[in-house]
């Protein structure tokens, strides 16, 4: 962790300094340095994944549902990470749409889930009341 | 997917901003726009080069495949 939390303000501290030189750099070693921070921290939460799909396959969870909440989350983390570089660029019609795309992608990868919830709740209303 | 390659874009834009430097001391304004596309380019294609890692990596923990 501490090694992160340098590396970090190495980065920022960097990208400030090419601010006042050339101002795209600041952009790029911004983004180089969050996109290396991500990946860093994913490498070492790569066992939570297997952990929480072994779980629910123990405890009888529908197979297709933990893949779809990793996937929602994936999605979110990556949506995040381009919205806040974006940000930092200055573009904020950038990020605001990108934001948009990402919250679309997370609702249609949830919808199956939500259908069969859906189903599953009036197959019981109408076993409950013919 | 290395530390380095942060230091290796700075490297390259105050690099790029030496030369830009001395190109328009010189009085070449065009070759010192075109040696500062050309940095902002390589420095992109490193940039990318660590997203495509980044995007690898969030590929395999989720499971997005």
């Amino acid at each position: 962790m501490e090694r992160l939390v340098l590396i970090a303000l190495i980065g920022s501290v960097t990208a400030m300094q090419m601010r006042s030189v050339r101002q795209e750099y600041a952009v790029l070693i911004g983004g180089a340095t969050a996109a290396f921070l991500l990946a860093d921290t994913l490498i070492r939460v790569t066992g939570l994944s297997d952990v929480f799909l072994r779980a629910c396959g123990e405890y009888g969870v529908p197979s297709a549902l933990p893949g779809t909440v990793l996937k929602i989350l994936g999605i979110a983390y990556l949506t995040e990470f381009g919205v806040n570089v974006s940000k930092d660029a200055g573009q904020h019609a950038v990020a605001g749409t990108l934001e948009i795309g990402g919250k679309l992608l997370m609702l249609s990868c949830s919808l199956p889930a939500v259908v069969s919830l859906l189903e599953t709740g009036a197959a019981l209303i109408r076993e409950a009341a013919p | 997917m290395d530390v380095n390659l942060l230091f290796k874009i700075a490297g390259i834009g105050i690099l790029v901003a030496v030369i830009v430097q001395l190109l328009r001391q010189n009085g070449r304004e065009e070759l010192a726009t075109i040696a500062a596309i050309a940095g902002l380019i390589l420095a992109t294609m490193l940039v990318l080069s660590m997203i495509a890692s980044l995007l690898e990596t969030v590929r395999r923990t989720f499971s997005l495949y």
